[in-house]
């Protein structure tokens, strides 16, 4: 592709005008709030508190959207992602507790604009995100929704809104900033609009895990089906091409026939030419000195053998013969005993002149 | 696309749940600083019921002429207790911080 080739995308379908036009708009609607309030003749705290209570979901998002045009905004991306959810969470509920303090359809149309924000977010910003996991966002019920059935959604009811707001008001003032309210309403839906469509085109789907097995699953059908296309059309070309193709098939057998004729005649060639040179005359010499020298070689090993066994049994015998002596002499020296002299104990007279037969003595020690 | 492509490139993952809880479990807090925890997260709920008992009127009416119709949530309200309890409880955060970190002097003494 060119680079000098630009595609030429519409600026409803580009994110980055979206984001400019966005901030853009938010600067204006705060300015333009502030001096009709100042021209109204408001005080300083007033001011204050109705850029609090009115505008701070306008001062959040362009905060927001000018931290994405910077690199820090870029890098932690989904991290001021959470952090604009919380805000419109916030926001949705706040405007949940504004129905019970003024119960008109102005306050029930902003409280169901918010509620769809905040799921139409939810349901974009955390796809493919590690939140997304672990709280099992892919079970929800709202996952039934289609991109462009959120975005439509937000638009009618912004319509909707912007019409109570036009009949409320009773000014120049309030017209323009309801106007204005509206513009940023469907301008944030179709930022959100354009990141899912985005994912769409990255894959991701809202239903599955933050994997790509549908998407493997549905590739692999797609091209089982085209496989099977394919061998329908090598079907019919198959059936074109038969007759050629047995008419191929019947040369190369006819071939095969030749190589193998010639083959044996070469073979036949061969052995006549052997034949004719005497090779096998003389093999059969080679053959029969061979089988002479086999004989004289084992009858060698034989005698060697044989005088390698008298060799050993002659040793064998020294040895054992040694061993008997060894023995012998072993013996000889184990069981020759010293004779002991017998000592034939003299009998003893006791003082009456008795003999003493052996008895022991007790000595008497003085 | 090319802003979000942009974003892909460059853009960091979310952090764990176990690894905040992990990282938040291993701080030891001082009975102070536990109170001015509790003390904001009451502060949190108290700003929320005051802005909800003071409305404030709707910006079609009031601002630019005309009665008070509509009554809105007090925001600002609500974020005006939030920032004054926030420094208070900091205040106190910092105080027990200080006398844990003199605990621990003395300990290792």
């Amino acid at each position: 592709m060119d680079k000098n080739v630009k595609k030429r995308v519409e600026w409803y379908n580009d994110a980055s005008t979206i984001t400019t036009c966005l901030i853009g708009l938010i600067i204006i609607t705060i300015l333009l709030s502030q001096s009709f309030a100042i021209k109204n003749g408001l005080s300083a705290a007033d001011i204050l508190s109705s850029i609090l209570t009115h505008n701070s979901i306008y001062l959040c998002v362009c905060l927001y959207f000018i931290a994405l045009k910077t690199k820090f905004g870029k890098k932690y991306f989904d991290h001021l992602n959470l952090i604009l959810i919380l805000f419109y969470l916030f926001t949705t509920f706040t405007s949940f507790l504004t129905v019970f303090q003024s119960f008109n359809l102005d306050s029930l149309m902003s409280l169901f604009i918010h509620v769809f924000i905040v799921l139409y977010l939810v349901h974009t910003f955390f796809r493919g995100t590690r939140i997304w996991k672990e709280f099992k966002l892919s079970k929800s019920p709202f996952n039934e929704f289609s991109n462009e059935g959120y975005f439509y959604t937000v638009v009618i009811l912004g319509v909707i809104l912007l019409a109570i707001n036009l009949i409320m008001t009773t000014s120049f003032y309030g017209t323009v900033l309801s106007l204005l309210d509206c513009s940023f309403t469907y301008l944030f839906a179709r930022y959100i609009y354009l990141y899912w469509q985005y994912l769409d085109l990255k894959k991701i789907d809202s239903k599955n895990t933050g994997n790509f097995d549908k998407i493997t699953d549905t590739v692999v059908e797609e091209v089982k089906e085209t496989l099977d296309e394919v061998k329908e059309a090598m079907d019919k070309v198959s059936d074109k091409f038969e007759e050629p193709v047995e008419k191929l098939s019947e040369a190369v057998n006819k071939v095969e026939d030749k190589v193998e004729d010639f083959t044996e005649n070469v073979k036949e060639s061969v052995e006549e030419f052997m034949s004719d040179m005497g090779f096998e005359e003389n093999k059969e010499k080679i053959e029969d000195k061979i089988e002479e020298v086999k004989e004289l070689v084992d009858e060698k090993v034989e005698d060697i053998k044989e005088v390698i066994d008298e060799k050993v049994t002659d040793v064998k015998e020294v040895v054992e013969e040694k061993k008997e002596d060894v023995k012998e002499v072993i013996k000889k020296k184990t069981t020759t005993k010293k004779p002991v002299k017998k000592v034939e104990k003299k009998a003893t007279k006791n003082y009456k002149g008795v003999k003493n037969t052996n008895k022991s003595k007790k000595k008497v020690t003085k | 696309m090319n802003m979000f492509e942009e974003i892909e490139k460059t853009k960091k993952e979310l952090p764990k749940m176990k690894t905040i809880r992990d990282e938040v479990e291993d701080f030891n807090f001082n009975i102070y600083q536990q109170l001015s925890i509790i003390i904001f997260i009451f502060c949190i709920f108290l700003g929320i019921v005051f802005g909800n008992l003071f409305p404030v009127c709707g910006s079609s009416s009031a601002l630019y002429g005309g009665a008070c119709l509509t009554s809105n949530f007090n925001t600002a309200l609500m974020l005006f207790i939030w920032f004054v309890s926030f420094i208070i409880c900091l205040f106190i955060f910092m105080l027990g911080h200080v006398i844990l970190l003199l605990t621990d002097i003395k300990n290792r003494k």
